[in-house]
C-alpha cells in the first residue's frame, strides 16, 4: 500500500523585502526556501503508519510541482523517511495556481493509486489550504480537512480521523480509503534526518516528469489551466501618527484641527 | 555510497592549505570566517568570489551579526539599498563600515540605522546631528554612543519628546542638563531625577516634592545627598523606599526591616546587606524576598544554610546555584525531593563525587541535562546523555568544557544541526573529526567548522583599519 504525500518548497520572507519587479511576487533574493511546514506534519504521519506497519507493507511516496531547485525539498523528505520521490516540472509553472497544481498531483495520484494522499493543511507563504481539497475533488476521493488526528492500518478500507473545530470541540469522522487528508500542525512531532540518512537521500534517484508523462495537456497546467491569475502583491499604506507637541493649548488646537479634517 | 566508506579527507594542516580546501570546496558558509583572517589576506579576492556569488548571499551575510568585520566593510561597497541598510543595522558593523555607507548618499532608513548604531564614530554622529530628519536626530539622541558635544548640538531645535531623550541620555552633562530645566519641559524634567550629572537644585526640589512619583525618580540618583537619601529611606511611600534602598551604597541605610515586601526583596538584593537584617529577611513569610536573598552574592554562610532547606523549592534552586554554597548543602540540594531544585546543583564543578554519581542516574530531563554540563561527569554519563531521545539533554555534552572526543563524537552526527554546530568548535575535538562536517547539509554547521579551523591557524584577528576620523569628516555625503 503506498501513501502519497505532495510537498511545497515554501519561501519565508526576511524581516524586509522588496518586491519583483512585475509587482506580482516578492523579490527571491529576500527569500530563505524549505520544506513547507505543514506537509512536514503530513510526512510525520504517512512514516508513522509506514514505521507502525510490518516491514516493506507501505511505501511513502513524496511528489512536489517545481523546478530542479525543489529537488532539495524531496531529498529532506526522503531523510525523515520517504521512500520514493517524484518531481513534475513544468517551464509554465510560475502561473500555475493551486487548481493547476492539483491536477498534476491528481495525475500522479491515478498512477501511484494511494491508500491515502497525506497533505498539508495549508502552505506557509500563502496559506490558500485549496490544494489538497482541489485534489480530493478531481479524484472524487473522500476528503477530510484539517485533521488533527488519524487512526489508520493500512490496508483497512476506512480511516478515524479526527478535527478541531471551533469552541474547543473536536469533532471524529470514519472516512473511506483512499482518501485525501490535509494534516494540521501539531498532530505529531516530525523528526530531524539523520546525517546518515541525509546522506542516503542525496544518492537517492528522484523521478521527473513532464505534465504530458501524465497526460496533462498544455492548457491544464501552469497559467494556462490556472484559474485564477495574481495580479499584483503590494504592502498595504500605513495608517499614519502624529505626534502632537507644544503647550497644552497648542496641542489641543492642533488635535482640533485633526479631528475637523477627518470629518471632512 | 561507495564515497562513504573511504576514509574522510584529512584536514588542512595550515592556512594555506586551508585557502585551498575553501577554494575547491567554493561553500560560501564555509569560506566566510576566513575573509580577513590573519594569514589568509591574499585570498580575499577568490573568497570574494564565492561569497559574493549570489545577491542572496549578500543580503544574507550583511545581516548576521557573525559575518567578518572585514567582510562587511566589503559589503558596504555593494550598490544595493537593501544590503546598505542590513549593514546599517548590523551590530557587528565596523566605523569603517558605517563611514562607508555614509558617504554613499544612503536613503532615509539607512541614515537612521547608522544615526543609532553604537560603533558609529564621532564625527559622523556630528554629521548626522545637522539632519532636519526627526526620526535621524531621535536615533542619535538614543544612541549612547552620541557624544556629549553632539547633543549640545541638538539641544537647540530639540522637541519637547527630544529634550526627553537629550534628558535621561548618558553622556548629557550638568551643563546639558541646566539648559534643559531653563525649558520647564515636565518630561524632561522627570527623565533628568535620574541622571548623576542632574542639577544639586533640580534634585533638591524633586526629593522634597509632594508627588511621589518625582520622589521615585530621584530616589535612585547616585548623586543624591546623603540628607535626602536618609529622607527618602523613610519615605511614606513604598516604591519611593525601596527605589532609595537601591541606590543606597552604604549597609546604614538598611538597619531595619520593612513593612512592605517590595521594599524587603529590594533589601534582600543589597550587596552590603547588615547580618542581622540579612537573618531576619531569611526567615521573611514573602517568597520573593527569600529567594532574591539566596541569590545575593554576599550572604552569610549560616543563612545560606539556612535558606537551602526553606520549604519553597525556588528558593531552595536559587541556594543551590550560589556561588559560595557548601558542599555538605549541595549534597543535601543533589537529593531533594524537587527536580529543579536538583538540576540547579547538577551541573556544579564542586558538586561533591558522590552526590554527582547519584544525580547521574536521575532520569529527569533537567537533571540528566545539568549533568551533561558538569565537567565531573564519567565518560559512561556522558556517552548515555549523547544519545539520549532528548535533543537538549545530548547537546549538554557538546556544552561540556571538559567532554571528551568520545563523548562528543555520537553527538557529531547529532539530526539536530544545533547540536552539531556546537560540538564541531568544541576544543577537545580533534580537527579530524572536525573536518568531515565541511560537507554537512546545514549552512551553520559549515560555518562553524570553517569558523573553527580559521581560529585554529590564525589565533590573532585582524584589527580594524585604523579610521582618520578627523581627516574624513569633510567627505561625508552632502545628505550628512
Amino acid at each position: 500500500m503506498k501513501i502519497l504525500v505532495p510537498v511545497k518548497r515554501v519561501a519565508s520572507l526576511d524581516d524586509e523585502f522588496e518586491l519583483r519587479d512585475d509587482g506580482r511576487d516578492v523579490d527571491p533574493d529576500f527569500c530563505e526556501f524549505d520544506l513547507n511546514e505543514f506537509d512536514e506534519y503530513a510526512l510525520e504521519t504517512a512514516v508513522l503508519i509506514k514505521e507502525s506497519a510490518p516491514e516493506g507493507a507501505v511505501e511513502v511516496v513524496v511528489l512536489t510541482i517545481g523546478p530542479d531547485d525543489a529537488d532539495d525539498t524531496l531529498r529532506k523528505a526522503l531523510a525523515k523517511g520517504a521512500d520514493r520521490a517524484i518531481r513534475v516540472d513544468d517551464a509554465d509553472l510560475g502561473d500555475a495556481d493551486r487548481v493547476a497544481i492539483a491536477r498534476a498531483i491528481a495525475k500522479v495520484a491515478e498512477r501511484e493509486e494511494p491508500g491515502l494522499v497525506l497533505c498539508g493543511a495549508q502552505s506557509s507563504d500563502f496559506g490558500h489550504a485549496q490544494t489538497g481539497m482541489s485534489v480530493a475533488a478531481l479524484l472524487g476521493w473522500p476528503r477530510v480537512a484539517v485533521v488533527s488526528r488519524l487512526d489508520y492500518a493500512p490496508g483497512t478500507a476506512t480511516a478515524t480521523v479526527e478535527r478541531e473545530l471551533e469552541g474547543g470541540l473536536v469533532e471524529r469522522l470514519e472516512v473511506e480509503t483512499p482518501a485525501v487528508l490535509t494534516i494540521q500542525l501539531g498532530i505529531n512531532t516530525p523528526r530531524y534526518a539523520s546525517l546518515r540518512a541525509i546522506k542516503q537521500a542525496n544518492a537517492k534517484a528522484i523521478e521527473s516528469l513532464a505534465p504530458a508523462d501524465l497526460g496533462l495537456s498544455a492548457g491544464e497546467t501552469g497559467g494556462a489551466g490556472a484559474l485564477s491569475r495574481v495580479r499584483r502583491v503590494y504592502v498595504p499604506e500605513r495608517g499614519k501618527s502624529e505626534m502632537i507637541e507644544g503647550t497644552p493649548a497648542q496641542q489641543a488646537a492642533r488635535l482640533l484641527e485633526i479631528i475637523e479634517e477627518v470629518q471632512g | 555510497m561507495t564515497a562513504s566508506m573511504a576514509p574522510p579527507p584529512p584536514p588542512p594542516a595550515d592556512m594555506d592549505a586551508l585557502l585551498c580546501a575553501l577554494e575547491r570546496r567554493a561553500d560560501p558558509y564555509l569560506c566566510l570566517p576566513a575573509y580577513g583572517a590573519a594569514g589568509a589576506e591574499g585570498a580575499e579576492a577568490m573568497l570574494e568570489r564565492i561569497l559574493l556569488s549570489r545577491e542572496r548571499l549578500k543580503l544574507a551575510f550583511a545581516a548576521l551579526p557573525f559575518t567578518p568585520v572585514r567582510f562587511l566593510e566589503r559589503l558596504a561597497r555593494d550598490g544595493r539599498p537593501a544590503v546598505l541598510r542590513r549593514l546599517a543595522r548590523n551590530s557587528a558593523s565596523s566605523a569603517t563600515t558605517l563611514l562607508t555607507l555614509a558617504q554613499r548618499a544612503p536613503e532615509q532608513e539607512t541614515r537612521i540605522a547608522i544615526a543609532g548604531h553604537r560603533n558609529a564614530p564621532a564625527v559622523l554622529l556630528a554629521g548626522l546631528a545637522g539632519e532636519p530628519d526627526g526620526a535621524v536626530r531621535v536615533a542619535l539622541l538614543r544612541n549612547p554612543a552620541t557624544t556629549t558635544l553632539v547633543l549640545h548640538r541638538l539641544l537647540d531645535r530639540a522637541s519637547p519628546q527630544e529634550a526627553a531623550l537629550l534628558a535621561r541620555h548618558p553622556q548629557a552633562d550638568a551643563a546639558l542638563l541646566r539648559a534643559l530645566a531653563r525649558r520647564e519641559e515636565p518630561a524632561a524634567d522627570a527623565e533628568m531625577l535620574t541622571h548623576p550629572a542632574c542639577p544639586p537644585e533640580h534634585l533638591e526640589r524633586a526629593w522634597r516634592d509632594s508627588d511621589p512619583a518625582i520622589r521615585r525618580r530621584c530616589a535612585g540618583n547616585p548623586a543624591l545627598p546623603r540628607e535626602a537619601l536618609g529622607s527618602l529611606l523613610a519615605d511614606p511611600d513604598a516604591g519611593v523606599r525601596a527605589e532609595a534602598v537601591r541606590a543606597a551604597a552604604g549597609a546604614e541605610a538598611l538597619s531595619t526591616e520593612d513593612e512592605a515586601a517590595r521594599v524587603r526583596r529590594a533589601q534582600a538584593r543589597h550587596l552590603r546587606l547588615p547580618p542581622a537584617l540579612a537573618a531576619a529577611l531569611g526567615r521573611d513569610p514573602d517568597v520573593w524576598v527569600r529567594t532574591w536573598l539566596a541569590r545575593n552574592p554576599h550572604l552569610p554562610e549560616t543563612i545560606l544554610r539556612g535558606l537551602c532547606g526553606d520549604g519553597e523549592a525556588r528558593v531552595r534552586h536559587a541556594a543551590g546555584r550560589h556561588p559560595h554554597c557548601p558542599p555538605d548543602a549541595l549534597v543535601g540540594l543533589a537529593t531533594d525531593t524537587d527536580a529543579w531544585v536538583r538540576a540547579g546543583v547538577a551541573p556544579r564543578p564542586d558538586l561533591p563525587p558522590a552526590a554527582l554519581r547519584a544525580l547521574e542516574a536521575d532520569t529527569d530531563i533537567d537533571v540528566c541535562s545539568a549533568v551533561g554540563r558538569n565537567p565531573n561527569a564519567r565518560m559512561e554519563a556522558l556517552l548515555a546523555r549523547a544519545s539520549h531521545p532528548d535533543v537538549d539533554v545530548r547537546r549538554a555534552v557538546a556544552l561540556n568544557p571538559r567532554a571528551p572526543a568520545a563523548a562528543l563524537r555520537p553527538v557529531l552526527a547529532d539530526p539536530y544541526p544545533l547540536n552539531r554546530a556546537i560540538t564541531v568548535r568544541h576544543p577537545n575535538l580533534p580537527d579530524a573529526e572536525a573536518w568531515p562536517l565541511a560537507e554537512d547539509p546545514e549552512p551553520q554547521v559549515r560555518f562553524a567548522v570553517g569558523a573553527r579551523l580559521v581560529s585554529r591557524m590564525a589565533p590573532r584577528a585582524v584589527p580594524s583599519r585604523a579610521i582618520p576620523l578627523c581627516a574624513r569628516a569633510p567627505e561625508l555625503s552632502p545628505a550628512l
